[in-house]
């Protein structure tokens, strides 16, 4: 399973975003997408989704269709009328999932995300964290084969970020889908990301993290060193 | 259940209350025979409660038959023109003439047509009502945010389903907006539509006790009609309570 950039041009009002990107994302791998605002990350996403066209190139998708890529939106996403038991439930509804096997699909996604006490709550009830995590499970309940996050933790405080991106990680662990987060916190792609993507001057360039295989990572040195090197490459 | 029933007779006993209160108020200062003494006006209406009663329920089935056709036309259009926007801009011209039309001038172009039966005197209603809910639906359905089109088309919504999950819950509370305020416009018109060709309906109680100079019959009428507008108001309450406040 991949999704293949063939030459990606992509123009929004005369302004250029993409010029001729070649880029395979491989299954089973978390991408990180950085780059300076006004860049076109989401964009990407947008185009990765189907939800945008090309303006030229082709973005080809092996053992892979359209219905299996998932999007996580920054924010407001959810209804504000719903529970958080509805709100998991209606991709279900939606993709027609069996009544039958709803309730214990919507309970093992409540515990995974620990939402089991929040399940009657309606969604202006909840904190910024929690709403992230219902989203989560939201974009889960769908099976995605490829979930696309954008900046899942930008309106968050430092606790409920770094509770979402050991959520993300434990997450794609266990299911082993491909996960393609944009963020504009440094710290954050670089924790997340195995392959980390700078968008800059209308290309792609792809940085492989070294520090995935340590330990303690959020307190290690070697960690932070690799962070001051990403922030170089950005800001130069 | 129990907190919303209790809180029902509060608010039902307050009404009555302040309602007999500014009542009696005005009987007392006015001493005129044309404002009867609310106690002789309860009284009488306790004595005539089954012929009061078949009047209230011929004017509350003809404002049920008003809502509900106004619901099942009005909330699809409303949708409908918000869907989309070109036919919104062919239609809206039509429905901001018509909106500010005095709609009771209409009934004896109604009767002409449909005749002096229950039809004319619904249509009337409808007119009144369906008119306020499309403008306020379509206005709901406009305002609904981007990021919740999106959600449904992140799961490939079919039309349908962004309708029925998006649409009609977001829709809701905009419904019940003008529900609250053509509600009112409808019991007042009841006078016209209930003053031809009937000889049951509330409209018609007041009138023909009015022409009769029965006083303490009209006020009875009254009373009633205030009791209906009540009950709509507390079932819209209740209604809210599924709703949300964006």
């Amino acid at each position: 399973m991949s999704i293949q950039l063939k030459n990606v041009h992509f123009e929004y009002e005369d302004n250029l975003l993409f010029h001729n990107i070649d880029f395979t994302f491989k299954e089973n791998t978390i991408y990180t997408l950085l780059g300076p605002s006004g860049t076109g990350k989401s964009t990407l996403l947008d185009l990765l989704k189907k939800s945008s066209e090309p303006t030229n190139g082709v973005i080809q998708y092996q053992h892979l269709s359209v219905t299996d890529i998932v999007t996580v939106f920054q924010k407001n996403q959810l209804f504000p009328w719903s529970t958080v038991s509805d709100t998991l439930e209606l991709p279900l509804k939606i993709t027609k999932y069996p009544v039958s096997k709803r309730t214990n699909k919507i309970m093992a996604l409540a515990e995974e995300l620990s939402l089991e006490d929040l399940l009657s709550r309606k969604i202006p009830m909840l904190s910024g964290g929690q709403v992230q995590r219902v989203a989560i499970g939201q974009g889960l309940a769908m099976q995605p084969k490829v979930l696309l996050l954008d900046e899942p933790t930008s309106s968050l405080d430092q606790e409920a970020k770094e509770e979402i991106q050991e959520i993300l990680l434990k997450e794609q662990k266990k299911r082993g889908h491909m996960m393609i987060v944009v963020t504009h916190d440094i710290e954050e792609a670089v924790y997340l990301g195995q392959e980390i993507l700078l968008l800059k001057d209308q290309q792609l360039q792809l940085f492989h993290n070294p520090t995935t295989h340590l330990h303690d990572r959020r307190n290690d040195v070697a960690f932070y060193q690799f962070c001051i090197e990403m922030r170089k490459q950005v800001r130069t | 259940m129990n907190q919303y029933r209790s809180s029902f007779f509060r608010s039902l006993s307050l009404g009555i209350l302040s309602y007999l209160g500014v009542w009696y108020l005005i009987y007392f200062v006015s001493q005129n025979h044309a404002i009867p003494d609310p106690l002789v006006t309860i009284s009488n209406m306790w004595t005539t409660k089954e012929v009061l009663f078949l009047h209230t329920s011929a004017s509350t089935l003809r404002i049920l038959a008003a809502l509900f056709f106004s619901i099942i036309v009005g909330v699809p259009t409303g949708i409908l023109l918000s869907t989309y926007p070109q036919l919104d801009r062919i239609i809206s011209p039509l429905l901001y003439f018509l909106y500010p039309l005095p709609k009771v001038a209409l009934l004896p172009v109604l009767m002409l047509f449909w005749g002096l039966g229950d039809f004319s005197k619904i249509l009337l209603l409808f007119s009144i009502i369906v008119l306020q809910m499309i403008v306020l639906v379509r206005d709901g359905a406009n305002r609904i945010p981007k990021n919740y089109q999106k959600t449904m088309t992140n799961f490939h919504a079919s039309t349908w389903q962004r309708i029925y999950y998006l649409m009609l819950p977001a829709v809701f509370p905009h419904i019940l907006v003008s529900l609250r305020t053509s509600i009112g416009i409808a019991l007042a018109s009841l006078f016209f539509a209930e003053n031809y060709a009937t000889q049951y309906g509330l409209g018609y109680l007041i009138l023909s006790s009015w022409t009769k100079m029965d006083y303490v019959e009209m006020f009875s009428g009254i009373f009633c009609i205030a009791l209906l507008g009540f009950l709509f108001f507390q079932v819209i309450d209740f209604l809210e309570r599924f709703s949300y406040r964006s």
